[in-house]
């Protein structure tokens, strides 16, 4: 074998090792551009102010933006072109739309005014600029059946004063998370009464009630609906920077360099025979 | 050595990489049939065309790499066709090393007799790469002693054409003697019969104990057979499985009585 053939085989691997994971959160300062990301599902609504790291992105790139700067959690199925998971609602896989049929995340595009369209294009395929709002609500239905977030403009998400936002999700500040009475998102009836810890889905009342129940939340598995709290510190350490490649990564390549090493040995010491 | 083994390293190897597109396992896996081409091949054509399987790896991570353009270009989406590119890197540089390592012949007797032919077609469909290189060698050779240069375009013809009737030639010599040896006429003995020795076990065991190791992983969904790439993170890797590949490395390992 050709030492020729063992260059080949280190680009390779030299190229596998390129990628550079994690994107650094730009400082969201007035000039950079925004956008305004909602987030709906079960009476929760996020609101976030997203950085942009050019002129246009598309709607997936933006939610992956939102989940450096904000910690948002989230996850894409079918190959990444679709939306399977946001804030810890919906299934990760690749296969999320059946499987979490008839609910999945809906995209609504901002009309400029604080209402909403049903974007019937797909969030890999859309362009968000300075100044889009964009939205996304968990439930059932399609185009106009299918509930909406409730109005946001992007003066609201967005304003003049945003502070840095970091990735450690605790501080409260950059990001807004409300509960919402009205349930305008969420398939929760407005009227029911406080809800069982052990029964997820509802929450209404005060944040001081909230935080009260957040120590129990916080002892709640997955697939319930998190507290706040619970939520953002899931949310930190599920999108958290990447911390490289671990160590069975490294010993894997040093495997690979050992055993190309080994078949040029073995070819020198054949052809020398 | 029992060709049978050989049969049963190729398969596991190949089931290993078709059971993974991570590339910590899929470098390791390339790693260990280069090895065990450049200490187990045979002389001869099929060993001299392995290169050309690498090549055409290569190739196939190209071209996997180029569809991307056909949809929106991420990071994650790049990285996904490189890999699955690579996983068929993999699958190609086995198939070439189980072309150079195994003897095709020894194999086809072993053959039940229904499938006879369709693995004759099969062995001799694999020897069709090394022969055809053989040929342009020859061809190319002989060309230039009558002062064709057979390098340029329009004369692409003075190469092709001795090259396919050499190929004809073959064919039908090949068909002729393997009628005069009673080939496809029903009755066949098991004159010798093949010993499974030691060195057989030294190749089977090692790829069986591989092959589970990844079957079981792939079985109980852990070890990050199939990295994730949106969003995309460095992969976890298994200490076990890398071992497991390297296991496949068993059959270059000094024995007596090759």
């Amino acid at each position: 074998m050709r030492p020729r053939t063992a260059v080949v085989a280190l680009a390779f691997a030299a190229g596998l090792a390129g990628p550079v994971v994690g994107t650094a959160s730009p400082a969201c300062a007035a000039e950079n551009p925004h956008a305004a990301l909602v987030v709906a599902h079960d009476g929760v609504v996020l609101r976030l102010c997203v950085a942009l790291d050019a002129e246009r992105v598309s709607g997936l790139h933006l939610i992956e933006l939102a989940g450096a700067q904000h910690g948002l959690d989230h996850a894409f199925g079918y190959g990444g072109q679709a939306v399977c998971r946001l804030d810890g609602v919906g299934t990760a896989s690749e296969t999320c739309l059946e499987d979490d049929a008839p609910d999945y995340w809906a995209y609504f595009r901002g009309d400029g005014s604080g209402g909403w369209r049903y974007s019937s294009v797909g969030a890999g395929s859309t362009l968000v600029e300075d100044g889009d709002v964009e939205g996304w609500a968990w439930g059932a239905g399609t185009g106009s059946s299918h509930l909406a977030p409730p109005t946001a403009a992007f003066a609201d998400v967005c304003e003049q004063d945003e502070p840095e936002p970091s990735p450690d999700p605790k501080d409260g500040e950059g990001r807004d998370r409300e509960r919402d009475p009205e349930g305008s998102g969420g398939t929760a009836p407005p009227a029911s009464p406080s809800p069982e810890p052990a029964d997820g889905r509802e929450h209404e009342g005060e944040r001081d009630r909230d935080r009260d129940r957040d120590g129990d939340r916080d002892r709640e598995k997955e697939g319930r609906e998190p507290s706040a709290e619970a939520a953002r510190a899931v949310a930190s350490m599920t999108t958290a920077p990447d911390a490289g490649p671990s160590a069975g990564a490294l010993g894997a390549i040093g495997v690979t360099l050992g055993l190309m090493a080994t078949g040029v040995i073995l070819a020198r010491r054949r052809r020398a025979a | 050595m029992h060709p049978l083994a050989w049969l049963v390293w190729a398969g596991t190897a190949g089931l290993c990489a078709m059971l993974t597109t991570n590339p910590f396992y899929l470098l390791p896996l390339f790693g260990t049939a280069v090895v065990v081409y450049v200490a187990r091949r045979r002389e001869g054509a099929p060993a001299r065309a392995f290169r050309i399987f690498v090549v055409a790896g290569a190739v196939a991570v190209v071209a996997r790499t180029s569809l991307v353009l056909l949809g929106p270009v991420t990071r994650g989406s790049v990285v996904a066709a490189v890999l699955e590119g690579l996983r068929l890197a993999v699958l190609l540089a086995v198939v070439g090393v189980f072309n150079a390592v195994g003897e095709p012949s020894r194999l086809l007797r072993l053959s039940p007799r229904r499938f006879h032919e369709a693995s004759l077609a099969a062995g001799l469909a694999l020897s069709l790469a090394p022969r055809t290189i053989d040929a342009v060698g020859r061809v190319r050779e002989a060309q230039r002693l009558r002062g064709i240069d057979t390098g340029r375009l329009r004369s692409l013809s003075a190469l092709a054409v001795p090259v396919l009737e050499n190929g004809m030639e073959e064919a039908v010599g090949l068909a002729e003697s393997m009628d005069a040896r009673g080939h496809g006429r029903g009755a066949r003995t098991r004159y010798r019969a093949e010993p499974w020795g030691g060195a057989s076990w030294v190749v089977a065991v090692p790829s069986a104990i591989a092959g589970a190791a990844f079957v079981v992983a792939a079985a109980l969904g852990v070890a990050a057979l199939e990295p994730s790439t949106h969003p995309l993170v460095w992969p976890d890797v298994s200490v076990w499985l890398v071992a497991a590949v390297v296991l496949l490395a068993a059959p270059a390992l000094p024995s007596e009585g090759r």
